[in-house]
């Protein structure tokens, strides 16, 4: 069967590696902020960034190849009902990939300007860059999403969805007012934000919260497709790329919560964060294979000869 | 008659392929009748049920959701 992929997957791959090159050597050459913190030896440093950093490559390859994979699909549908809606899910994959890598380079990037006079701008488009990639991504995925309810009616809006509307609107309110809250922190020299809380709750928070909520309601167009989209074979290939798109959103969503939480208004022990940071990534990442594997099976359908 | 069959053979490979269907049933006959698929006569039903046996073969494992979509398939021969 002829393998059509995506022109840019390959570059799209070496500037994954290559990011990850740089976000590594940032961080081995940066101030030791994590040796003062927890008081370890350079050596136990060492080991312990290389315990994370290498597990992080292999995250961000399975997360570009998942996603340029979804993308090389989209590419086959051309001229077909759902061909639009595939492509902006791809995308939005994609930009999933330019968050991770976004919020990783951007908080590397900061103990470089401590002590100069462009720390707190540093600092501002660290706390700026994820929010407003992680709305362009969901943003993508919601519209996405919703377009395929061209294909297969369903609605977002029921009686459940409210009742998600809801519980999440309670959360975003004690999330923002637990931020807003929050004191001044600042660790080893690096403030956790350059700009009063009262303009980043609509500069950097607001964003989150409305990226959160896109990511979830994609999530619920896209099962809801899943289940009422006709094909019995087509549904078997499309089974793993819905579990691997809900996994993305759902643990991208965790990861960014607590990202920003543990910034602003929670303490974390090393231990606890090591394994969260651990359990959620190899989350993520399988979550990306699953589309990878997804992706390939509905792509053997449109290759068929 | 012939586009109208060939619609029949969509509607039937729908309940399998979904909104892939389309293009699946169209490359089928562009591909091994070298004609545009409103062209797909009766007679033309039996070898498309061959080659949609072989292409299936090579999607899906799974035999007897083969065997269901290629008899409903060749029962267009005898309408």
């Amino acid at each position: 069967m002829k393998h059509h992929q995506w022109k840019y997957a390959r570059i799209s791959l070496i500037l994954v590696i290559a990011g990850w090159i740089i976000y590594a050597t940032l961080n081995l050459l940066a101030p030791q902020t994590t040796s003062a913190r927890y008081q370890l030896s350079p050596t136990q440093t060492l080991l312990l960034q290389i315990s994370v950093y290498t597990p992080l490559l292999i995250i961000w390859v399975l997360a570009i190849r998942g996603a340029t994979a979804f993308k090389s699909y989209s590419l086959l549908l051309q001229g077909g009902r759902e061909a639009r809606a595939m492509s902006l899910i791809g995308t939005g994959l994609l930009w999933t990939v330019v968050y991770l890598l976004s919020s990783s380079l951007t908080g590397a990037i900061v103990p470089y300007f401590q002590g100069t006079q462009w720390l707190e701008t540093a600092v501002t488009v660290r706390n700026h860059a994820p929010a407003w990639t992680a709305l362009i991504a969901f943003g993508l995925l919601y519209l996405g999403s919703r377009r395929l309810s061209q294909v297969a009616p369903f609605a977002t809006w029921n009686a459940a969805t409210i009742i998600l509307l809801i519980g999440y609107g309670l959360f975003a309110a004690g999330f923002a007012n637990t931020f807003l809250a929050a004191g001044t922190e600042t660790r080893f020299g690096i403030p956790s934000y350059a700009l009063p809380h009262q303009v980043l709750l609509f500069t950097m928070l607001l964003p989150y919260l409305l990226a959160w909520f896109l990511g979830l309601l994609a999530a619920i167009n896209l099962t809801r497709y899943a289940a009422q989209v006709k094909g019995v074979l087509y549904r078997q290939a499309l089974r793993y790329l819905v579990l691997g798109v809900l996994s993305v959103v759902i643990f991208a969503v965790i990861v960014q919560v607590l990202s920003l939480a543990s910034r602003f208004f929670l303490g974390f022990d090393l231990a606890r964060l090591l394994f969260t940071v651990y359990v959620l990534l190899a989350l993520y990442g399988l979550g990306f294979w699953f589309v990878n594997l997804g992706a390939r099976n509905l792509a053997r359908i449109e290759n068929a000869p | 008659m012939t586009e109208q069959l060939y619609h029949q053979v969509v509607t039937i490979a729908e309940e399998y392929l979904g909104p892939a269907a389309d293009r699946f049933i169209t490359r089928q006959i562009t591909f091994h009748f070298d004609k545009p698929p409103q062209e797909l006569t009766a007679a033309d039903i039996p070898k498309l049920v061959e080659w949609t046996k072989v292409t299936l073969g090579l999607i899906t494992e799974d035999r007897q959701v083969v065997e269901e979509f290629t008899r409903k398939m060749a029962a267009l021969a005898n309408h």
